[in-house]
């Protein structure tokens, strides 16, 4: 009987005998392993990277914003004229009593503005609003501290700077403590946001906050010094964001004195939906991107059994003189599967190589990050091996069954 | 490994002749069926014994290679009996057949059959690889089996690095290494000039004189000749069996001695006009 080490060895002389035909042989498996591993490592690093947009705008979030989506142009209202949403109606929201399943209230303005500090100048978006909104955005301070109900209070001239713009004002130093204009204000600098990095949409460094009260009266004036743009509305818990939503509703519809709820002059958009949304796309992506990749797995699989097929007729004379001198039909059975194994595992392994590469390259040249699984990785080869396995089981019987006076005269 | 424990040789009753190597009785082999088959063996019997040195002796197509595939173990009988060291091996499926090769029959070729891609030593390893033997040993075995037929400094050669002769050599340690019970070689000098036939030949005279059992298989009086039995073959029979002074009498190579032992003539028609039918 031929030990396993007799087996392997023989397997790795033949292969190593036929070299370019052993490559050829995986290059199926090889080219499919590889997009496997990019195509799952694009779709995982996509929703990766949508998962932690959404997750960083908030969690349990619901957002107000003034207009109807409902009505015939879309969002009406906005930017640049009145807000139908005001500082009471924020006020309204965080009563625990009316609205139980909201914990957390942050009513938001919002607008470019230029500011500058020492010779230095920069535009960013200057927020104004209430201390809740850190919680809320899930966003930290790493130096100094956040605006507090104080300064909402007495409309304090103080600001909080994202990374971005402590840079750009600040290179180089500290900037709590510092003070900076802006649109013609003095604002005392009392922290610096950590960074949060970019959103899908808005990028989260580049913003300096302020209490609201202050950014209404000195920054967004001409326009009602009561509203706001948006109230943000944290709900308790995940289960309760419908809770949370439905007396939002109520609350703002009595406020509002709206009859006709069709008629409401305010949208509450859950965070829940768009990230539901976008995982589900990302997520469709994935699957569709790996049966692509299976499907050129599959083809790979049969091109070994292919070349296997042709390795086993060009070696009949081997077969037959290897039966001749005692190798029993498991014998040549198992030295065949473990040949289409070892090349299985072979195109795997070089896949691996292949997919890696491209893995740490594509994202340099697109924007896409791409997720490297170490799970994912040895599953890839296991399949692969799997794979060679699978395709060499009808090779292997072929050349085990081959009578040995015919293999002999095969010359 | 003892050959006795899985494969008792028969004892005669007094306990001190053992069976022959080769007792074949009423073999026949067809290829093909119907219309088209072939009978390339037909009722063939031939006893060898222990140390023997026979040659089997035929004109092309009577059947030559046929026999030796049955008598090698590599193909069946379709009738008959074939007893190969006191064993029936007849009706012995492809495994079973596989492992009698491996330990009681060491083959030489025409053609060498030498794996290409193994040098020397590893291809003269091959059969005890499927033996099971241990690589030190292996490689020890091989290298003593190289070294009886004079290739010691070509162990680590491959073989298109080799003369033919020096190939057929390797494939001569190859059958040796496994100490097997009958060597069989079909047609070993066919690829070779006569320097090399005749070097070839004088291996198989030294393992014979060593005790071996050695059958030659020929078309070729002059190689036939060699050994110390000749068994003419015709058609699938056996016509002549007997030391070679006897079948080769005085004609150098010609047949003139070897007359068919008495035939009903009958049968064959004087006249060609039957040739043209089957
Ligand atoms: N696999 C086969 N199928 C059908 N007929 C066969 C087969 N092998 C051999 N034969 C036939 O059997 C007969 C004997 O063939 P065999 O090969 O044994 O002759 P041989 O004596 O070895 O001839 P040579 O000296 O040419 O090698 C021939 O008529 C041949 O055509
Ligand atoms: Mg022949």
């Amino acid at each position: 009987m031929m030990s396993l080490r007799e087996t392997l060895r023989a397997s790795i002389e033949a292969i190593a005998t036929h070299r370019s035909r052993s490559l050829l042989t995986v290059l199926g498996i090889l080219i499919g392993i590889a997009a496997v591993i990019i195509t799952v490592g694009l779709g995982e690093g996509s929703q990766a990277k949508v998962t932690a947009a959404v997750s960083s705008l908030g969690s349990n979030l619901l957002v107000v914003s003034p207009g109807s989506s409902t009505g015939t142009g879309g969002v009406r209202g906005g930017l640049g004229s009145a807000s139908t949403l005001t500082l009471a109606d924020a006020t309204a929201l965080a009563s625990h009593l009316d609205a139980p399943d909201i914990s957390a209230v942050a009513p938001v303005v919002q607008k470019n503005e230029a500011m500058s500090a020492g010779g230095n100048t920069w535009s960013a978006p200057v927020i104004g609003t209430t201390p809740p909104y850190l919680g809320i955005r899930s966003r930290q301070i790493s130096f100094g501290s956040f605006i507090t109900s104080a300064d909402v209070t007495s409309a304090n001239e103080v600001a909080i700077l994202g990374t971005e713009v402590s840079a750009e004002l600040f290179p180089g130093q500290n900037p709590v403590g510092q003070t900076i204009n802006i649109n013609g204000s003095s604002f005392s600098v009392i922290g610096l946001l950590a960074s949060a990095g970019s959103s899908a949409t808005t990028n989260q460094d580049d913003q300096v906050i302020v209490p609201i009260t202050t950014a209404q009266s000195l920054l967004v004036g001409g326009r009602n010094r009561t509203s706001v743009d948006q109230i943000l509305l944290q709900a308790k818990s995940q289960n309760s964001v419908s809770a949370a939503y439905q007396e939002a509703n109520a609350l703002l519809l009595q406020a509002h004195q709206i009859t006709t709820p069709s008629a409401a002059d305010f949208t509450i958009t859950p965070e829940t939906q768009l990230l539901t949304t976008a995982t589900s796309v990302s997520k469709t992506l994935t699957f569709l991107l790996t049966g692509i990749a299976a499907v050129s797995l599959l083809v790979g699989g049969i091109g070994v059994m292919n070349i296997m097929l042709v390795s086993v007729t060009e070696r009949i004379a081997e077969i037959g003189l290897r039966k001749a001198l005692g190798a029993t039909p498991r014998a040549i059975l198992r030295q065949f599967l473990t040949e289409a194994l070892l090349l299985g595992l072979a195109g795997g392994i070089l896949g691996v190589v292949l997919g890696v590469g491209a893995s740490l390259i594509v994202p340099k040249l697109t924007s896409n990050p791409v997720a490297l699984s170490v799970p994912a990785i040895i599953g890839a080869v296991v399949v692969a091996a799997g794979i060679g396995l699978t395709f060499g089981v009808y090779p292997a019987s072929r050349a085990a069954r081959l009578a040995p006076i015919d293999a002999l005269r095969g010359d | 490994m003892t050959v006795s424990q899985d494969f008792p040789v028969e004892q005669g009753r007094n306990g001190q002749r053992t069976a022959p190597v080769i007792e074949i009785s009423e073999l026949r082999k067809t290829y093909g069926t119907g219309e088209a088959a072939v009978e390339a063996i037909r009722g063939l019997d031939l006893v060898v014994e222990e140390g023997e040195f026979l040659s089997v002796m035929a004109p092309s197509g009577s059947g030559k290679s046929t026999l030796m595939h049955i008598i090698g173990c590599l193909d069946t009988p379709t009738s008959g009996r074939y007893r190969l060291a006191g064993r029936d091996v007849s009706n012995l499926d492809e495994t079973e057949l596989a492992r009698i090769r491996n330990r009681y029959i060491g083959f030489v070729f025409q053609q060498f059959h030498l794996l290409r891609h193994l040098s020397a030593v590893s291809n003269v390893e091959l059969p005890l690889v499927y033996a099971g033997v241990n690589p030190g040993d292996r490689r020890v075995r091989a290298m003593e089996a190289l070294r009886r037929v004079g290739l010691a400094d070509r162990m680590h050669h491959r073989p298109t690095q080799l003369s033919g002769g020096q190939q057929q050599r390797v494939a001569i340690a190859r059958a040796l290494v496994t100490d097997p019970t009958v060597i069989l070689a079909d047609e070993p000098t066919g690829n070779l000039d006569s320097a090399s036939s005749e070097e070839v030949l004088g291996w198989f005279g030294e393992f014979h004189r060593a005790g071996r059992t050695v059958v030659l298989i020929t078309h070729e009086p002059d190689v036939a000749k060699v050994a110390s039995r000749v068994v003419r073959m015709r058609d699938g029979v056996v016509v002549g069996d007997g030391p070679p002074e006897l079948i080769f009498v005085g004609t150098g190579t010609t047949f003139a001695g070897a007359a068919p032992p008495a035939q009903p003539q009958e049968g064959s028609e004087p006249s060609g006009g039957s040739m043209g039918h089957r």
